[in-house]
């Protein structure tokens, strides 16, 4: 991993197109501000953990299921 | 390369999904099955709100998916146009939008509860039939919203 040092108000860029800012620093927090284009998506980590962590979880429980469970979600759902 | 797992099961006996459901192609996998690659959304009838979406490729792996829109009423996922470029949507109406559904185990709090990911829903552009799980940022919506129960 490229490691770099930059104080407060600094910039670097990523490739041509992608400027990283250092807006604030504080003990526990850094604030950065990306300007990119818009086909570059930018996206916390722990966000995207998040969601792969769900679908595990969701597939280990729906994996095994036929489509029966789907008949039983929709029934549970409308109360029938 | 994915295209040898599939040649596989359709040398197998059984009836497959692919042959009755269409195949959908996650180019970039999902989240969590960055590899899983081809799918198909299994329904007990083509109007059910709920389906089983099987991956092809590695058995074992599938989601319970649902139709948002009447279980989440008010559901307005503001859609990337980055992500829908990478599934190569060109206009709304190709967009089809399922959200992964879990069923609250018996061991549970609330056993029974249905929970809706509205953060990150899956688009599937219905015209290539590629997919994608869009992961929406700052814009609120729950990974784990429970329907309330009609009636």
């Amino acid at each position: 991993m490229l490691v770099l040092t930059r104080r407060e108000g600094e910039v670097f860029m990523l490739g041509d197109d992608i400027e990283i800012e250092i807006l604030d620093i504080q003990p526990s927090v850094v604030r950065i501000g990306i300007r990119a284009p818009r086909s570059v998506r930018v996206l916390r980590s722990e966000l995207i953990e998040a969601v792969a962590s769900a679908n595990r979880e969701a597939s280990s429980a729906g994996a095994v299921a036929t489509a029966e469970i789907a008949v039983e979600a929709r029934r549970v759902v409308r109360g029938e | 390369m994915n295209d040898t797992a599939l040649q596989d099961q359709a040398t197998t006996a059984e009836p497959r999904p692919e042959e009755t459901f269409p195949i959908i192609e996650t180019p970039d996998g999902l989240p969590g099955f960055v590899t899983a690659r081809h799918w198909a959304i299994e329904r007990q009838e083509s109007s059910s709100v709920f389906g089983l979406l099987r991956n092809l490729d590695q058995p074992g792996i599938g989601l319970l998916v649902a139709e948002p829109w009447d279980l989440a009423p008010g559901y307005e996922p503001d859609l990337p146009d980055e992500d829908l470029a990478r599934i190569d949507v060109r206009d709304a109406s190709d967009v089809y939008v399922q959200v992964v559904a879990t069923i609250a185990a018996a061991t549970e709090a609330t056993p029974g509860t249905v929970f809706l990911n509205l953060a990150a829903p899956i688009v599937v552009n219905t015209r290539t039939h590629q997919a994608r799980q869009v992961i929406l940022d700052r814009q609120g919506w729950p990974l784990r919203h429970a329907i309330a129960l009609k009636g």
